[in-house]
């Protein structure tokens, strides 16, 4: 093998090695959960037909289950960048306030196997009150709040638990068809114990019209729909100052278990 | 009475109005991101590794560019371990390198850059050899070097996960697992291509070699991805 490039010698050359990739090629990772994520093409979705994958996923060996991912923590986090009420504050105007409703949002990140998972970095960004975003592209004709910014981020504590103060999102027009509204909603992005946990998704409210009328929405499976609801509760609700709202969110967990004992 | 095992959340797309939320700095939001398109950026000449620039454009099923696509990687250190591994071998886990990275496509349109170092060989700790094999316990099953890349864009219901291999490394690309695993004739869609060392810039103006503090030592990496069409990449199951 003298045109190997310097370093181990990883040619298998023997029938024990072919036996043993054999070996490793017949199980495969457990792929994605797909009674509960919505598929990748979703004709009402329009933009899905063209952006969404027309091939089969292929399945990873089960040798490759990711059991590592990206580590984020409270080096990452400030306390004001869980309470969007204020991080758009500065020292002009530190006594001022965002318009709209305050809100709390709240909740437990756990696995599948109801496990807490701590040191989870959840990032949320969300349109104003009046349902537009700071976002340079955003040109729906709704005004922007000089003093509400709508991104933040936290870390989940040792019980799983995160916490973050808002302002409950507008509605706001989308050009997918004609009339198209999205339901309030609120974008969060989380990192459990492996990349396979990895998960972007939206958090809408109960009672919201326009939920029956979304493609995004209603591209999730019947029976998962309702885990992308919040609700409403006066346990958190703060008195005098803020709604309370529950969203516990479920990541897929480390398979390292799994393997072991499979 | 036992509680049923709780159900996933679903995935919802990430939309449109990402930047300002994900990637803050890199689009000039006066606002804290978590991670951006330079991994070198913090640990700097603490980092071993050669230094590479992964590039490419993300393109949809009609070939039009995707200039709202968020793209994050994920990779070893240069001696193949992650940075949250476990370190049960005693080795010091660079403390330098967290190897995660996020970019938005936002410009030029459709592109992203990553400086970032070569992954080294991954070794696979949950195989066992068999008494008879001829070859190093530590490399059955490797993993060739290789970055993990997620993809999120607005008409992604789900994001995708692919795997940037190197062209360069055909030797370890020819017993990857994963590799193996893929239809042979898609296989290609997972090669990084390795460009020369000294071009003109490509066609946006766009020098990815001089990104970062390596100014002038970084091998550059070509990583386009499709979302669908009659090139689209292989998207893993995960």
């Amino acid at each position: 093998m003298s045109d190997a490039p310097a370093g181990p010698n990883i040619r298998p050359s023997r029938a024990a090695d072919a036996a043993n990739q054999e070996a490793a090629y017949a199980q495969q990772a457990r792929g994605r959960d797909w009674s509960s994520h919505p598929p990748y093409r979703a004709p009402a979705y329009r933009s899905t037909l063209t952006r969404g994958p027309a091939q089969a996923l292929v399945p990873l060996p089960a040798s490759e289950t990711p059991s590592s991912g990206p580590v984020f923590g409270h080096t990452h986090v400030r306390a004001i960048d869980a309470d969007l009420t204020r991080n758009a504050l500065t020292a002009d105007t530190t006594n001022a306030a965002p318009l709209g409703e305050r809100i709390i949002l709240t909740g437990a990140v756990i696995d599948e196997r109801a496990r807490p998972q701590p040191g989870v970095l959840i990032e949320l960004w969300q349109a104003n009150a009046a349902g537009r975003y700071i976002h340079t592209d955003d040109q729906h004709n709704a005004p922007l709040d000089p003093h509400f910014f709508g991104g933040g981020r936290c870390v989940s504590d040792a019980q799983g638990r995160y916490r973050f103060t808002t302002i409950k999102p507008g509605a706001y027009p989308w050009g997918n068809h004609t009339n198209a509204w999205r339901p309030a909603h609120i974008h969060l992005s989380l990192f459990g114990p492996t990349i396979a946990s990895r998960l972007i998704t939206q958090v809408y409210f109960p009672g919201d019209p326009l939920l029956d009328h979304d493609p995004i929405y209603l591209a999730t499976p019947l029976a998962a729909r309702p885990r992308l609801v919040a609700s409403f509760t006066l346990d958190e609700t703060i008195e005098g100052h803020a709604l309370g709202y529950r969203f516990d969110i479920v990541l897929r967990g480390s398979d390292a278990t799994a393997f072991e004992t499979a | 009475m036992r509680k049923p095992p709780p159900d996933l959340t679903p995935s919802q797309t990430i939309g449109p109005f990402f930047a300002y939320g994900l990637t803050a700095q890199q689009y000039g939001y006066g606002q804290p991101q978590v991670a951006g398109a330079d991994l070198l950026a913090e640990g700097g000449d603490g980092i071993e590794g050669e230094r590479l620039a992964l590039s490419g454009t993300v393109f949809d099923g009609e070939g039009v560019a995707v200039d709202d696509a968020l793209i994050e990687i994920w990779q070893a250190d240069a001696q193949g371990r992650y940075a949250s591994t476990p370190a049960a071998d005693g080795a010091h886990v660079n403390a330098h390198f967290t190897g995660f990275g996020r970019c938005g496509t936002g410009a030029p349109a459709g592109t992203f850059t990553f400086l970032t170092i070569k992954p080294g060989l991954v070794s696979n700790p949950h195989l066992t050899v068999h008494p008879h094999s001829t070859i190093n316990p530590g490399t059955v099953g490797a993993a060739a070097p290789h970055i993990t890349v997620i993809v999120f864009a607005r008409g992604l219901l789900s994001h995708l996960i692919t795997r940037a291999y190197f062209d360069d490394e055909a030797t370890a690309n020819a017993c990857d697992p994963t590799l193996l695993a893929v239809d042979p004739a898609r296989r290609d869609t997972l090669i990084a291509r390795r460009r020369p060392a000294r071009t003109a810039p490509d066609r946006s103006g766009h020098d990815a070699s001089a990104d970062g503090p390596t100014n002038g030592h970084v091998a550059r990496y070509q990583f386009d991805i499709h979302l669908s069409g009659p090139r689209e990449t292989v998207f893993f199951d995960l």
